[in-house]
């Protein structure tokens, strides 16, 4: 399933996290063990899904914040998802 | 009564290990059962280790069942003709470890030492050396605040190291280095090469808590010993894969929050990377190490 602007996001349940510098987040995949450094943009991210929301709404709030043109904000957030999507760190909710 | 990190332990086993004192209601109680009660909820994580949020159930062979209740409770089950020190060995290892995560407080699979301000502790895999570092650490003066399971509390003034007890596991041919002398000694298990060896309570053992100032994590390296600093990440990832059993916090639900405080030390602690060759000579060549680097002002 691809991910489009209607999709509804959320965070892996897995997972936990936590901030190590202002902006920096580490998630750590409690079956795995595995450890992933987020960036700004991916941190922001994580903390707006912190309940599910469709990536339109995610963008539409970092496009204020970022003061970024909707279709740049747009295309980040889909690339970063996808990152986040493929280590199972996001995944799809449904109503 | 005896002490364990800051705790007032009741105990119907002798556990000649640990410091005495304390009075008044116990913090834990250990008592010897002929049979555990039935725990219900539990989740197997191990082949002999079942865990819920408030209880965990382990079984060790030829040793005995142990059920850690509550962050106060231990019952023991021992097996028909099972060592005392067998029985000891858990109790003050495994079952002190549950106990310290049902009470929400910080247990990893470290050494202690004071050093300057404050504990610095060593982690690393099992078999990489803290026990050794940390009695070549008082041979030269410095006291100890634990061998290898290292309490940490949060406090208002920050992260605090509390005392376990004074007592170590070392290799034969670490002693013999030491000068210390294990013949005729009882091994840790029978499998192994290892021995109790105690630390001498007043010149070499710290039964106060301290600051937690620094952790270093200990590697094997071919190249001269070397301390570098690791990234809040990497710090991160290291304070969570040298926590003491951290398999019971999935089933105890409380890997959120023992991540956050684990991600919270790392804000506080400096957190490093020792790494030296496995060769005995160049022990004291670490120990100058470190002394030149918890010397160093900066964190």
């Amino acid at each position: 399933m691809k991910i489009s602007l209607d999709t509804r996001i959320g965070r892996d349940p897995a997972h936990v996290a936590a901030l190590t510098g202002e902006r920096e987040l580490a998630v750590m995949s409690v079956e795995q063990g595995a450890y992933y450094g987020l960036n700004e943009v991916a941190t922001r991210i994580w903390q707006l899904i912190e309940q599910p929301r469709t990536v339109a709404s995610v963008c539409a709030t970092l496009q204020d914040e970022y003061k970024v043109d909707p279709a740049s904000c747009e295309r980040d957030v889909l690339a970063c998802l996808a990152t986040l999507q493929a280590e199972g760190l996001v995944c799809f909710v449904d109503d | 009564m005896y002490r364990l990190a800051g705790l007032a332990v009741a105990s119907e086993i002798a556990l000649p290990e640990l410091l005495s004192g304390g009075a008044g209601e116990p913090d834990v109680s250990i008592r010897v059962s002929s049979e555990l009660p039935v725990v219900s909820g539990l989740e197997q994580v191990e082949p002999d280790w079942w865990v819920g949020p408030a209880a965990t159930l382990f079984e060790i062979e030829d040793v005995g069942r142990f059920l850690v209740r509550d962050g106060r409770h231990i019952l023991v089950e021992p097996k028909p003709g099972c060592e005392p020190a067998s029985l000891r060995l858990f109790l003050l290892g495994s079952a002190f470890g549950a106990i310290f995560h049902q009470r929400g407080l910080l247990p990893l699979h470290a050494g202690g030492v004071v050093l300057g301000h404050g504990c610095c502790a060593f982690g690393g895999d099992s078999g990489v050396g803290k026990s050794t570092l940390g009695a070549f650490l008082r041979r030269r003066g410095y006291r100890s605040l634990a061998d290898d399971l290292l309490v940490v509390e949060q406090g208002e003034d920050g992260p605090r190291v509390l005392p376990g007890y004074p007592q170590a596991k070392l290799w034969a041919d670490t002693a013999r280095v030491l000068g210390l002398d294990v013949t005729g000694r009882a091994p840790v298990d029978v499998c192994r090469d290892k021995y109790y060896v105690e630390i001498d309570r007043e010149a070499s053992f710290c039964d106060q808590p301290q600051p937690f100032s620094r952790f270093y994590v200990l590697a094997e390296s071919q190249d001269a010993p070397a301390i570098t600093r690791l990234s809040h990440a990497e710090a991160l990832a290291a304070l969570t894969r040298n926590t003491y059993r951290a398999f019971m916090l999935k089933p105890m639900g409380q890997w959120p929050r023992h991540f956050e405080s684990c991600a919270a030390l790392v804000r506080q602690v400096g957190v490093y990377r020792l790494a030296r060759p496995r060769d005995m000579r160049q022990m004291e060549h670490v120990v100058d190490l470190l002394e030149a680097h918890f010397k160093d002002a900066s964190p």
